[in-house]
């Protein structure tokens, strides 16, 4: 069954001395799953993310929600509020390369998320050729060593590895490496060759672990940077509810 | 100059294993704003885009509130500024954006379907350059 919640966001706004009557607005919405009557039930909880910089010459954007970690073109809500006490210090907000504006401190704003993502990038590499024990492969970081001569096994054991930025399946003897986030990592250089592999052929044999198949990725057009005016450190409080 | 007062806060019983109550408000210093109810006429970015923000109509900050007053949630409305690629936000009918605006871009607004309904406004320290409702 379904999870759901039901979750409300209320919001006012109200002045009695910006215009000649007062002012006084108010919103409130349950957070429902798009096309459903069922309630967002999924969350990355309340968190607080602090920035700095050595220097102010070297602040970046850091992201705080990527595209892939929501379903694209849902229900999203977003939460965000500069902890900030110094009138001056702000958090410039972008969704992607569109910049949505600046948080000063204690701003907050409230606002669906589309989390259009990107595509992964993947790859297929099979063993061929004669595979011995003590040949090897290294991607990623990890290295996997053959225990005996048999082609599917050396994948299954390829398979076997935990990939710090991708996830496998293995087919008898090809392995399918998917990128754990969207982009364009510039691994995958075409469509039978990528970067960052070696293979270590320590008993002579013939073994070669091809690239049979690739596609290149392309980033989250909708992922959610934010970018601090000071290299000091400013605290920005955020919450994602999502389907 | 103006005392704007916003409050939002979120509420749940079921979303977490605890309960969630997040209340947040502030006081925004502003001398200016303005509250809409106008119809969406495009339904694609294009010329027929509803500005509901023009550059530099405010100095330093802004912001805007925005609901879109359809009842269907599937009627979308897309905000968006001229100047860069993307979305800014894509708000639901029924649902509201309380979002802080980058004063030296054109915000503007299209929808799924035409005439969809929005209120929205906009708060700030006028640039009197750039008069609200353009020139």
């Amino acid at each position: 069954m379904a999870r759901t919640a039901t979750t409300t966001a209320s919001f006012s706004l109200s002045s009695s001395d910006l215009t000649s009557s007062a002012l006084n607005i108010s919103a409130s919405q349950q957070l429902k799953k798009a096309g459903s009557r069922l309630g967002l039930s999924q969350t990355t909880g309340l968190a607080i993310k602090t920035t700095s910089s050595a220097s102010a010459a070297v602040i970046t954007a850091d992201p705080l929600f990527r595209g892939d970690g929501a379903t694209a073109d849902k229900a999203n809500k977003v939460y965000l509020r500069n902890l900030s006490t110094i009138d001056s210090e702000y958090f410039t907000v972008y969704i992607d390369q569109e910049e949505m504006g600046r948080l000063y401190a204690g701003d907050f704003a409230f606002f669906p998320w589309k989390a259009a993502s990107g595509t992964k990038e993947t790859f297929i590499v099979t063993s061929a050729g004669t595979v011995a024990a003590g040949d090897s492969w290294d991607f990623d970081g990890v290295t996997t060593v053959s225990a005996d001569s048999n082609s599917d096994n050396f994948a299954a054991a390829v398979n076997a590895q935990f990939y710090p930025n991708w996830t496998t399946t293995v087919s008898t003897a090809a392995v399918t490496f998917t990128a754990r986030q969207a982009g364009a990592a510039g691994v995958v250089t075409s469509s039978t060759s990528i970067t960052g592999d070696t293979i270590t052929d320590l008993a002579g044999s013939d073994l070669t672990m091809a690239i049979t198949s690739a596609a290149a990725g392309t980033r989250s057009e909708s992922d959610i940077f934010v970018k601090p005016s000071v290299h000091t450190e400013m605290s920005i409080e955020n919450m994602l509810i999502h389907e | 100059m103006g005392n704007l007062r916003v409050g939002l806060s979120l509420n749940s019983t079921d979303l977490l294993s605890s309960a969630l109550n997040i209340s947040v408000a502030t006081s925004l210093i502003v001398d200016s704003g303005s509250l809409i109810r106008a119809k969406v006429l495009g339904t694609v970015e294009d010329t027929n885009d509803l500005a509901i923000y023009i550059v530099n109509q405010c100095s330093d900050r802004a912001y805007l509130y925005i609901k879109n007053l359809d009842s269907q949630l599937e009627n979308y409305i897309y905000i968006h500024n001229d100047t860069d690629t993307g979305l800014v936000a894509k708000v639901g009918g029924g649902e509201f954006a309380f979002i802080p605006v980058a004063v030296d871009k054109k915000y503007e607004v299209y929808g799924t379907k035409v005439d969809t309904l929005i209120e929205y406004g906009v708060f700030g320290n006028d640039n009197s350059a750039a008069p609200y409702g353009g020139s």
